[in-house]
């Protein structure tokens, strides 16, 4: 699946808990094409992050929080990417329902495997657990609950205290230390800047935990 | 290309530049070929130097006057051609040498006659700026013919600083290629500039409260304020992906004696630039943003855009870019 066109594969965006609050968001590129994952009145959706107007990026931050508000002229998007907020629509466009509709933003894949996210530009394909292979999926699921906060920043290269297994799929690269953290490192998916690129420590139920400052602001 | 009911358009595919055109190097060579190879183009207004140059696309023009004649060469790597120069009053425009193709004054149309006479206000010139952007020419281009993203981009200059109802107010013009567009001034923004008027007693060229955005094909605007101010503008192509606006600020004043008036006259100058200055580094970004945005729905067709009343100068440009670079001669 390595050899799969960009556009045909599934890409690690974020943790479910990035997109929990009202109007977060989480933005990647994938080749030319960027995406953007948010909440949208509790609906978590995916679209090409173009606004269809005239072809801006809406959010242009890697993530955060605010309505899915193109910054040029103000046009603002629903759940199903349709524009409901056009300044200026009863004289200059005059756009109704069904005009409102045909400029719906593009949708993108989104899928989720336990508290993953995941996102990819093409909209039909095998499905993530078609992709990861269903062991590797539950091993995954299974994982992502039994490390369900984040904490400090740990990085398993300059960590002695024990032996950590790695396991790589797609952009996302795993470390585990059974029973005491979990690091996630999300590369940037191919063609997009580094910035896209994302690491979260995740501790066991158990564990204490330390305030957490990967939340959207 | 289908109407939407009455103000709006959703142009069909060939009615708009293919979205590849904003980032290809094939475009931008072709465009340096048919467009800034052959139109004429807007080079500055000579000043004691009496040598104009500037760089687009490659293409470097280079002009020089003396005394009443001017002559200038285009170059492009080793190969150099003549220019044919010519002026719109004190503006000087250029086109690589040919036979045929509109004169100056066709080319400015309707527009000649006008510029001229804002022209006679390019005086006491400030020196000039340039200020790169990350972004294709055109979208700069497409930018400041957008008359309306005043409230959402520049929500604390420009926006208050024209008419509340400037909605009413806005007379935009549109002349294929080249267009106008002219904003009343907030009573406030008026006030400020009666008031400079009467300090520094300001050449105007007409009594008119009003912002005025001339566009001249394919990349020159000149800007004006209060019938007084002249701000001509030039988009440079630097790479498809990048461009340059050059823009020269005139605050033609008839009192600059003292040296009183010279300080105030200096200190106002700089105040105008540097407000000039926010305003489009308030643009910087959303022209960015719609160079990164483009290259992400070029693969779907059925995304057009569309054009609003107040963008039509907008579809206006693209199609004027599709005939000229259409000419194959």
């Amino acid at each position: 699946m390595q050899n799969a066109s960009p556009e045909t594969r599934w890409f690690h965006l974020c943790l479910a808990d990035d997109l929990a609050g009202p109007n977060a968001f989480v933005t990647t590129r994938v080749g030319a094409v960027p995406l953007v994952a948010q909440n949208i009145k509790g609906r978590v959706v995916a679209f090409r992050n173009v606004c269809t107007h005239r072809f801006a990026v809406i959010h242009g931050e890697p993530a955060g929080c605010g309505p899915l508000r193109c910054p040029y002229h103000g046009w603002s998007f629903d759940a199903d990417g349709v524009p409901v907020g056009l300044p200026f629509n009863p004289t200059d466009f005059q756009l109704e329902a069904e005009g409102r509709r045909r400029l719906a933003l593009h949708p993108a894949g989104l899928a989720r495997c336990g508290r993953l996210v995941f996102v990819r530009v093409a909209l039909d394909g095998p499905s993530l657990e078609e992709e990861l292979g269903a062991a590797l999926f539950a091993r995954l699921v299974t994982l992502s609950d039994a490390f369900p906060h984040r904490g400090a920043m740990l990085e398993p290269a300059d960590d002695q205290a024990g032996d950590w297994e790695r396991i790589e799929i797609a952009n996302l690269r795993l470390a585990l230390a059974p029973g005491r953290a979990l690091v996630l490192h999300s590369a940037a998916p191919p063609g997009a800047d580094p910035r896209f690129s994302r690491t979260v420590t995740l501790h066991p139920a158990t564990a204490p935990t330390t305030a957490d400052a990967e939340l959207p602001a | 290309m289908s109407a939407h009911p009455v103000q709006s358009i959703v142009p069909e595919t060939g009615a708009f530049l293919p979205h590849s055109h904003f980032w290809t190097g094939e475009a931008f060579a072709q465009e340096r070929e048919r467009v800034f190879g052959r139109c004429w183009l807007y080079m500055g207004v000579f000043e004691d130097t009496n040598v104009l140059t500037a760089e687009m696309a490659g293409l470097r023009f280079e002009l020089r006057r003396q005394g009443e004649a001017m002559d200038g060469v285009c170059r492009d790597g080793e190969q150099v051609r003549p220019l044919q120069i010519d002026r719109c009053g004190a503006l000087v425009f250029a086109r690589v040498a040919q036979d045929g193709g509109p004169t100056l004054a066709d080319h400015l149309a309707p527009y000649g006659e006008r510029l001229a006479t804002m022209s006679a206000n390019c005086l006491n010139p400030q020196a000039p700026v340039g200020i790169a952007f990350q972004a294709n020419w055109k979208a700069l281009v497409e930018n400041t013919m957008d008359d309306f993203h005043g409230s959402t981009v520049h929500p604390d200059t420009i926006h208050p600083a024209v008419h509340p109802d400037w909605q009413s107010h806005l007379v935009t013009e549109r002349h294929g290629a080249n267009s106008d567009s002219r904003w009343l001034l907030a009573d406030g923004t008026a006030g400020w500039w009666a008031k400079l008027d009467a300090k520094l007693r300001m050449r105007r060229f007409a009594e008119e409260p009003f912002y005025r955005h001339t566009f001249i094909f394919p990349n020159f605007y000149l800007a004006t304020f209060y019938g007084a101010t002249v701000i001509p503008h030039r988009v440079d192509p630097v790479a498809p992906d990048s461009s340059v606006l050059r823009w020269q600020l005139f605050l033609p004043t008839t009192r600059l004696e003292t040296a009183r008036e010279q300080a105030f006259h200096r200190s106002t100058a700089t105040y105008l630039i540097q407000s000039a200055g926010t305003v489009i580094a308030e643009d910087c970004p959303v022209c960015e943003a719609v160079q990164q945005g483009r290259p992400g729905i070029a693969d779907l067709p059925h995304i057009t855009g569309i054009y609003g009343r107040r963008e039509r100068r907008i579809l206006d440009f693209h199609q004027a870019m599709l005939r000229q670079l259409g000419e194959t001669e």
